[in-house]
């Protein structure tokens, strides 16, 4: 565990600067919880850190905070407020310093009607599926981002499948589909 | 022409019958390969389980000159066209074995990135299920397909 703590003492400049911010140690690793609006600053801080620069960008995930009850239950009451929370989403880096074998997470929300959020891929670009993918599954938009386009699901996709209000069966076929009950000839 | 007339090195048949029995013994297959039933799929077309035996040794790797689709795995709705031009480039006498619980009716994948069988994007001939089929299976399948190409009307 020691070596968390040498990373949460070595970050004490760090909170001086941004009150807001919060620090967890949450499944082995050190999480800061930061408002969306310092992103900027925390990526320089991070990726030029003095003893433990994050060189790497492992990965970037999102999550739906949304109850699963809407997809099933459209007409639940307290949809709308729900939907375009400012918090319903939350978007999670997770870092690694080659040179120090050192790990971290960073972790901010977004939400709204159009969720955005500050591009990475400035600092780091191995971001640039990564945020592909997460525009793909959540529609969260990074800007800054040079070429936001889906990345896992055809380009005629209507919809985010990954957000809690997706239906579960929304199929959207690119070809018309045969009923193989009825049409059993050639074709 | 009574039967002692005919000579012991002539056999005769039925055309029908006999184009059957070519055909059921000449199934050059294309495998469209698309999860982990595909590997389960190398075994059986290697040495061990040997479908040269039923004359379906042969991976063609254009479907334009094989007879049997092979659909050895899940098929996306992002596949479903691509599946759909393969099968359309096939030339007649074209057949269709679905490998798999996924190809045969999407399996586990209920969601809306699966296509539930591939039999709603091309007609298929014979199901082959399982998660995934044992080697035996998919032999079985493809007598079973060979079966019914023999009983079958030959169109020319």
């Amino acid at each position: 565990m020691e070596k968390y703590w040498m990373l949460r003492d070595d970050l004490k400049d760090f909170f001086k600067q941004f009150p807001n911010a919060e620090y967890l140690e949450q499944f082995d690793q050190p999480n800061i919880r930061i408002p969306a609006e310092d992103m900027e600053k925390i990526f320089d801080f991070v990726k030029n850190h003095k003893k433990f620069p994050m060189d790497m960008l492992l990965d970037i995930t999102a999550v739906d905070y949304l109850t699963s009850d809407y997809a099933e239950q459209p007409n639940l009451t307290g949809r709308e407020e729900d939907l375009y929370s400012e918090t319903r989403f939350d978007v999670v880096y997770h870092f690694y310093s080659m040179k120090t074998n050192r790990r971290m997470r960073i972790i901010t929300s977004c939400g709204g009607e159009n969720p955005e959020i500050l591009s990475s891929y400035k600092w780091w670009q191995a971001a640039h599926f990564l945020e592909r993918e997460i525009w793909d599954m959540f529609g969260i938009k990074f800007t800054g981002h040079p070429d936001l386009r889906r990345v896992l699901l055809y380009p005629e996709f209507k919809g985010f499948p990954l957000k809690k209000d997706f239906p579960v069966l929304g199929e959207q076929p690119r070809i018309k589909l045969r009923n193989p009950e009825q049409d059993n000839g050639r074709n | 022409m009574s039967k002692e007339k005919i000579p012991d090195n002539i056999v005769t048949t039925k055309l029908d019958k006999f184009i059957g029995w070519a055909r059921s013994y000449s199934l050059w297959q294309y495998v469209f390969g698309t999860a982990c039933c595909a590997m389960e799929f190398m075994s059986v077309s290697s040495s061990h389980y040997d479908t040269d035996r039923f004359g379906a040794a042969m991976p063609r790797y254009s479907p334009r000159q094989s007879d049997m689709l092979m659909v050895v795995g899940t098929i996306t709705h992002k596949n479903a066209p691509v599946l759909r031009r393969v099968w359309e480039q096939m030339a007649d006498p074209k057949y269709v074995v679905a490998v798999g619980a996924c190809a045969v009716s999407g399996g586990f994948y209920r969601n809306y990135a699966t296509v539930q069988g591939c039999d709603r994007i091309i007609p298929v001939d014979v199901y082959i299920p399982g998660c995934p089929p044992r080697p035996e299976m998919i032999l079985d399948g493809i007598m079973a397909l060979q079966e019914k190409i023999r009983k079958s009307k030959q169109y020319l």
